[in-house]
C-alpha cells in the first residue's frame, strides 16, 4: 500500500515538470514582451531595459526555467513580475476560496447526482427517469458563467438572498458552488444511470430477487455496490473540470482565487504566477486521482490484488529461489 | 428488412442503415434540425443584413430596445444593434470555431495516436507519455495558457482549443490502432504489400470511425463552450466582433436595466450546444452494432 502510494508521488514529478517546461516554454518564446505589458508601450526604453535586467528576463529561457524549476524544489515560486510580490504568498492566499468552490461542486454533483442517477435506473422509464434524462441534457449544455449569471440576476439582484460579490463569508460560496456544479452534475447523473442499468440485468441480480432478498438491499448491496466504479471514476475526471470551471466562475462573482490570478497574469505574460497555478491545479488533480485509485481498492476487493500484487510477486520470486537453491 | 414487392429481401447498405437508425431518434433529428438552421442563418447572413451598418455600427436612438417590440424580436443593446442580427452573425464564429478545433484535433489527434498504437515501443510511451502531460492540465486551463501566449483572435483560439483537444483522440485512436493491427486482415494486408501508412489510414482508421465521429460532434460542443468562455473572460474574440461570449460580457453591466443582453446569447449557447449534444448521442446509438435490428 506504502509503496504504490510512494510510487504514484513519485510519477507526478516528470509530469510536473513536464506541464511547467510546455507552459513556461510557450509563454517565454512567444512575441509580446511582459515588461512592455506591465509598464505601456510608452515607457522610456531605458526604464524598460532596467527593469528587464532586475526581473533576468534576457536570459536564455532555458535558464530561467531552470533557476525557476530550481526555486520551485526549494519551496520557492518566484515573484511576480507585476507586482513583485511572491507567487507562493498570493497562492496561499487565494488556494482556499478556489478549493471550498471546487470541492463543494463536487460534493454538490456527488449528492444530487448519484442518487438522482439511482432512482432514474432503478425506476427506468417512470417521470422521475425522464426529469432526470432532460435535466441532465440541459444542464450539459448550459454554459457555467451564463448559470452563474442568471443565478446572479435573480437571486442576488432581484430576490436580494446573496451578496452579489463572494468570498467574505458562506454566502457568497453557495451560488458559485451551484453554478459550478451543475455540468458535473448532469454527467454523474447519466454515469450512474447506465452503470446502474448494466447492472441490474445481470445474473446475480435476478439470483438475489429469486431467494428473496429484499429489493432495498438488492439495489444497495448488489447493483450499487458492483455499479459503483464508474461512478466514482467520473467523480474523480469532473475534478479537472471543476478546476477549470472555478476560473470563469470566479470572474462572475468576483471571487478572489486562483482563477481571477491566473487571468491577471495572462494578460501581462506573467510567467511565474500563470507556471505556478498550473503547477498547484496539476499536483491537486493528481493527488485526487491517487485518492481516487485508493477509494476504487476500498470498493472494489478485486481491485486490490492489482494494485498491490508487484511486491507479493517479488516475494514469492524470491522464496522460490531460495527454495531453487536448496 | 423490409420485404419489396418481388419478395426478395431488401438489404439496406451500411451508411443507410446508420442513417436510418439515426432518423428513428427525435430528439437527435430535433438537433440537426436546430444545427442545419442554425447553419444556414448564419452562412446565408450576408443576403438578408448589412454586417458593418446593423452589427457593428452603433444607433444610440435605439438603445435597450426590449424583446418583441419595434421591430427587433431580441431587442437590441447597449449600443443600439440589433440582438438578432448580432446572434446570427455570432453562430458564424461559434461554427467555424467549433468545426475547425474538432477538424485540427482529429487530424493531430489521428496521426499522433496511429503511430503510438501502431509502433508500439519506444515510440508509444514518448508520444504517450507526452499526451498525458497534456492531459494533466484541465482543458480550459491550457486553452487560457495558450492564448496567454499566442494573443486572442479567431485563428489562436482555434488552435488553443483544438491542442487542448489532441490527447483525447490520440487515446481513441491509440486503443482501436492497439486491437487491429494484428488482427488477420491487417495480417493480409502486409502480406499483399500494402506500407504501414496504408495499412493505417485505410484498413485500422475505418474501423475507428464510428467512435470518432461521436468525438468530434462532442468536441464541437464543448469547443463552442469554451470559446465563449475564454471570450467572457476577455481572453477570446474582443468586442465589437459579435461572438456570443464577448456579447455575454459586454451586456453583463446592463444586465439589471436590460436582462436580455445576456440571456439571449446564453440561450444561443445553449442551444448550440444541445443540439450538438443531441446529435453525438443519436450517432453513438446509430453506429453501435449492438442496437441493430
Amino acid at each position: 500500500m506504502f509503496r504504490y502510494i510512494v510510487k504514484r508521488l513519485l510519477m507526478m514529478i516528470p509530469v510536473v515538470l513536464g506541464i511547467s517546461f510546455i507552459i513556461f516554454t510557450i509563454i517565454s518564446v512567444t512575441p509580446g514582451d511582459p515588461v512592455q505589458l506591465i509598464m505601456g508601450a510608452d515607457t522610456a526604453p531605458e526604464v524598460l531595459e532596467a527593469k528587464r535586467e532586475e526581473l533576468g528576463l534576457n536570459d536564455h529561457f532555458i535558464v530561467r526555467y531552470v533557476k525557476y524549476i530550481g526555486g520551485v524544489v526549494r519551496g520557492d515560486f518566484g515573484k511576480s513580475y507585476r507586482t513583485g510580490l511572491k507567487v507562493i504568498d498570493e497562492i496561499k492566499a487565494r488556494l482556499p476560496s478556489t478549493m471550498k468552490i471546487a470541492l463543494g461542486g463536487i460534493g454538490l454533483s456527488v449528492l444530487i447526482g448519484v442518487p438522482l442517477g439511482m432512482i432514474s435506473a432503478v425506476k427506468q422509464y417512470s417521470f422521475v427517469d425522464y426529469f432526470a434524462r432532460v435535466l441532465a441534457m440541459l444542464l450539459t449544455a448550459i454554459p457555467v458563467f451564463w448559470l452563474g449569471l442568471m443565478m446572479l440576476l435573480y437571486f442576488c439582484l432581484k430576490l436580494r438572498w446573496f451578496p452579489p460579490t463572494g468570498g467574505e463569508n458562506w454566502k457568497g460560496f453557495v451560488l458559485p458552488i451551484i453554478a459550478l456544479a451543475a455540468s458535473a452534475t448532469a454527467t454523474q447523473t447519466r454515469t450512474t444511470r447506465s452503470s446502474m442499468l448494466e447492472a441490474i440485468r445481470q445474473d446475480y441480480v435476478r439470483t438475489a430477487r429469486a431467494k428473496g432478498v429484499p429489493e432495498g438491499k438488492i439495489i444497495f448491496k448488489h447493483v450499487l455496490r458492483n455499479s459503483i466504479l464508474p461512478v466514482i471514476t467520473i467523480a474523480g475526471m469532473n475534478i479537472g473540470v471543476q478546476m477549470g470551471g472555478t476560473v470563469v466562475i470566479e470572474s462572475v462573482f468576483a471571487i478572489p482565487g486562483m482563477g481571477s490570478m491566473l487571468i491577471n497574469a495572462v494578460r501581462v505574460k506573467d510567467a511565474p504566477i500563470i507556471v505556478s497555478s498550473v503547477i498547484v491545479v496539476a499536483v491537486f488533480i493528481g493527488l485526487m486521482n491517487l485518492l481516487v485509485d485508493l477509494i476504487y481498492t476500498v470498493v472494489d476487493p478485486r481491485l486490490k490484488s492489482q494494485y498491490f500484487t508487484v511486491k507479493k510477486q517479488i516475494k514469492r520470486h524470491n522464496r522460490g529461489e531460495v527454495s531453487a537453491a536448496h | 428488412m423490409k420485404r419489396s414487392s418481388t419478395g426478395e429481401i431488401k438489404r439496406r447498405g451500411q451508411l443507410a442503415s446508420v442513417v436510418h437508425r439515426f432518423m428513428k431518434n427525435r430528439l437527435s433529428v430535433c438537433g440537426l434540425v436546430i444545427l442545419l438552421a442554425l447553419a444556414i442563418f448564419s452562412c446565408s447572413a450576408d443576403l438578408f443584413f448589412d454586417y458593418n451598418a446593423q452589427a457593428i455600427a452603433q444607433n444610440a436612438q435605439a438603445r435597450f430596445i426590449a424583446p418583441f417590440s419595434e421591430g427587433h424580436i431580441f431587442g437590441t443593446d447597449q449600443y443600439g444593434r440589433d440582438m438578432f442580427i448580432r446572434i446570427v452573425y455570432g453562430g458564424r464564429i461559434s461554427l467555424v470555431v467549433g468545426f475547425f478545433t474538432a477538424g485540427f484535433a482529429l487530424v493531430f489527434g489521428t496521426i499522433i495516436g496511429a503511430a503510438a498504437g501502431y509502433f508500439g515501443g519506444r515510440v508509444d510511451n514518448l508520444l504517450m507519455r507526452f499526451m498525458d502531460v497534456f492531459l494533466a492540465i484541465p482543458a480550459m486551463l491550457l486553452a487560457i495558457c495558450i492564448v496567454a501566449a499566442l494573443g486572442g483572435g479567431l485563428v489562436n483560439l482555434l488552435l488553443a482549443n483544438g491542442i487542448a483537444q489532441v490527447p483525447r483522440y490520440a487515446r481513441i485512436v491509440r486503443a482501436s490502432v492497439m486491437g487491429l493491427k494484428n488482427s488477420e486482415f491487417v495480417e493480409a494486408a502486409r502480406a499483399c504489400g500494402s506500407g504501414h501508412t496504408r495499412i493505417i489510414f485505410s484498413h485500422i482508421i475505418p474501423n475507428a470511425l464510428g467512435s470518432l465521429i461521436v468525438q468530434v460532434t462532442l468536441t464541437m460542443a464543448s469547443a463552442i463552450l469554451s470559446v465563449a468562455s475564454l471570450s467572457f473572460l476577455g481572453l477570446g474574440i474582443a468586442p465589437p466582433t459579435p461572438e456570443w461570449g464577448s456579447m455575454l460580457s459586454t451586456g453583463k453591466e446592463f444586465m439589471r436595466q436590460a436582462p436580455h443582453l445576456i440571456i439571449v446569447p446564453g440561450l444561443a449557447i445553449m442551444l448550440s450546444v444541445l443540439s450538438f449534444n443531441l446529435i453525438g448521442d443519436g450517432l453513438r446509438d446509430a453506429l453501435d452494432p449492438r442496437l441493430k435490428n
